[in-house]
């Protein structure tokens, strides 16, 4: 049915980019809740990760990561140098968002010279989701401790590089235009089952290993 | 030491446990306006609420200068110990307060602080927050040296009116004087039974020292221990909340106060304890449990460690005793001697053979508490009354003991019922005890001896 579907709509001109991707993305969220509910990462929550994960498949891993350190770098100066400004929380984070857009805007202008194709050609979409990344990331330098920020933002870049790397494997993009309507019921069968996990999660055997001795 | 299984995770502990909790007692729990309400309505004792801020005006128009002594500036909705504010009033400089740590304090200091608390800096979400004014408790003088700043507290997880696993926290340097693990406090775990500490969790690491010294974290015991288990069951009764932890200050007159309930506790008191929470709570669910009272006894006997029977009574415990009693009295000079005494509840007060009494120098000026004249079959006596120090069943007793002529009887010290209320007497008790026995046999030989050396005596 969906196959069929999906199949003349192909024909009449929708990109068939887009219809594995948004196949897809739900087995990026279904990722996202097994490194929280099993392995027991804990990440920006749901959405950044899978933001990440839809920069890095239209910038590429390498313009993306470079957008990715770019964007907390110069988030984390701003934070720092704004520290001593005693203005509300607010307006404070419209002037990192601000700092981060004129950096990015300075790549930009500076990539085409030294002939980064890659960073020049992005397009504002990657950009503008790496920059709403900026106050997941200042919140939690604020809320929790420094530490806490970059051992979550290590594990967002670990979760968003490998959702990657599942998304584009060219035999699962076959398999999800091929049997789209199992792709999505699988999904939501693995959605269910993490769901239902209650067991220790891999993180917490390691938290309690001194008792389980 | 425990299964995997046995360990309480985030995932079972939400899917399990959390979801039992009702949303309107959740709100109670969380409001710290509310719990206090509710403990006063339930005449449960916590700290005395001195005054609670709403808005700006009121933060300006509040008299600081009434206070007196230590207070604790709080955010009402607050979470995990953030923007809580210990200061005691200065004593030397007038209108000015002391933090923990030394920092000098201002009035506006403190206002700005509660104008923070107002404007929601430290409530969930950065949604408006009231502040309140609590008194600090007088640190119990056992903890004084312990915790580091502020007051230690003792959380107890109850689940089904049955308090199932207890952890001390120690405020340290780096925790500003807070008792919350997640900001450097030590905690400690504590045996159901006795009240007594186990083993030790700081930054998520085991300890069986404190850093930087050669003192135990286990053999505390906490003072009123029993009570503070009866209270923590019977305010999770009050917060209609089915899995929570109670958190206590020891007041050193008030003993254990409530501070705070949790909805949500966490989980490294396993840590601190060494156990898996999930097993423990497995084992109480389910049970018909009707009185606060029953729910420590089930607590106790179920979750007591391994050495919890070789301490001897604390508290307001009672111990059994036999008919026949192997107690431990103290003469004069020297060390205890073990003699068999009958538990006779049929006498008042305790007597002595004055033989024993005499040979064991008690009967010296300093010992005799008085003389009574009294009638007996044998016409007009003069009575001793000494006074007595021994140990039945690891109590010690000062009793006072009338001296009597006991020779020829087979019990040299009779135990009476004046003596007897911290015990409870089982008549049956009478060759089930091994030791009572293999007294009883030794008792015949210092019989004997007791009986050359009143021969001596009668030469000289």
């Amino acid at each position: 049915m969906l196959y069929v579907a999906i199949n003349s709509a192909v024909e009449r001109g929708v990109s068939e980019q887009t219809i594995a991707m948004l196949l897809l993305f739900p087995l990026i969220a279904a990722l996202v809740t097994f490194s929280r509910q099993v392995i027991g990462l804990v990440g920006f929550g749901m959405l950044i990760p899978v933001l990440v994960t839809a920069a890095f498949l239209s910038t590429g891993v390498f313009a993306g990561l470079v957008l990715f350190l770019v964007v907390l770098g110069t988030a984390t100066l701003a934070r720092l140098v704004l520290k001593k400004v005693r203005i509300p929380y607010l307006p404070r984070l419209a002037m990192v968002v601000w700092s981060v857009s004129l950096v990015i805007l300075l790549v930009l202008l500076v990539a085409p010279n030294l002939s980064i194709d890659k960073l020049a050609s992005i397009g504002i979409f990657p950009i503008l989701l790496m920059v709403m990344l900026t106050e997941s990331f200042v919140e939690t330098q604020i809320t929790r401790t420094w530490s806490t920020a970059a051992m979550m933002t290590a594990e967002t870049l670990g979760i968003a590089l490998l959702g990657y790397g599942i998304v584009t494997m060219p035999s699962v993009q076959n398999f999800a235009l091929s049997n789209p309507t199992w792709t999505v019921i699988l999904t939501l069968l693995l959605d269910y089952l993490i769901g239902r996990y209650k067991g220790l999660r891999l993180m917490e055997v390691w938290r309690f290993r001194k008792i389980l001795n | 030491m425990a299964r995997l299984s046995d360990i309480l995770g985030i995932n079972a502990r939400s899917a399990d446990f959390l979801v039992l909790n009702k949303k309107r007692a959740r709100a109670g729990a969380d409001d710290k306006l509310l719990t206090k309400e509710m403990l006063t309505k339930k005449r449960i004792p916590h700290p005395r609420l001195l005054g609670v801020l709403s808005d700006a005006n009121e933060v300006n128009n509040y008299d600081w200068n009434k206070l007196i002594g230590g207070i604790v500036i709080k955010p009402v909705q607050g979470l995990g110990g953030e923007g809580v504010l210990l200061a005691r009033k200065s004593s030397k400089e007038d209108g000015k307060f002391v933090a923990v740590g030394g920092k000098r304090l201002t009035k506006d200091d403190l206002r700005l602080h509660a104008l923070d608390i107002i404007e929601g800096r430290y409530s969930h979400n950065n949604l408006p927050d009231k502040a309140m004014i609590e008194e600090r408790i007088k640190i119990h003088p056992k903890f004084r040296k312990m915790a580091v700043g502020g007051a230690p507290d003792v959380r107890v997880i109850v689940f089904n009116k049955v308090p199932v696993m207890a952890m001390l926290r120690l405020p340290t340097d780096e925790s500003f004087g807070k008792a919350n693990l997640h900001q450097g406090a030590f905690g400690l775990g504590i045996d159901m039974a006795t009240g007594i500490t186990t083993y030790g969790v700081y930054k998520n690491q085991g300890i069986k020292y404190f850093p930087d010294t050669d003192k135990k974290v286990n053999g505390i015991l906490i003072p009123d221990w029993d009570k503070l288990l009866l209270i923590s069951v019977k305010t999770q009764i009050a917060s209609k909340l089915a899995y929570l932890s109670v958190d206590f200050l020891l007041d050193e007159e008030k003993g254990p106060v409530v501070l705070e309930l949790n909805d949500q506790p966490g989980l490294s008191i396993q840590l601190a304890n060494m156990a898996g929470l999930k097993k423990r709570l497995e084992r109480v669910e389910g049970i018909e449990v009707d009185t606060a009272d029953k729910g420590v006894r089930i607590a106790k006997a179920l979750f007591a460690s391994e050495f919890s029977n070789k301490v001897g009574p604390i508290g307001g415990e009672k111990q059994v005793v036999g008919v026949f009693e192997n107690i431990g009295l103290r003469p004069d000079k020297g060390r205890r001697i073990s003699i068999l005494a009958k538990v006779d509840t049929g006498a008042r007060s305790t007597s002595i053979d004055e033989s024993l009494a005499r040979e064991l120098g008690l009967l010296m000026p300093e010992h005799i508490l008085w003389e009574t004249a009294y009638k007996s079959a044998l016409g007009r006596e003069n009575r001793k009354v000494i006074q007595v120090d021994f140990k039945m069943r690891g109590k010690r007793l000062l009793a006072r003991a009338s001296v009597t002529k006991r020779h020829g009887l087979r019990f040299r010290m009779i135990i009476g019922r004046r003596d007897l209320e911290g015990f409870l007497v089982n008549p049956k008790l009478i060759k089930s005890r091994d030791d009572a026995w293999k007294v009883i046999s030794k008792k015949a030989s210092r019989v004997t001896k007791f009986k050359g050396n009143r021969g001596k005596m009668k030469k000289r």
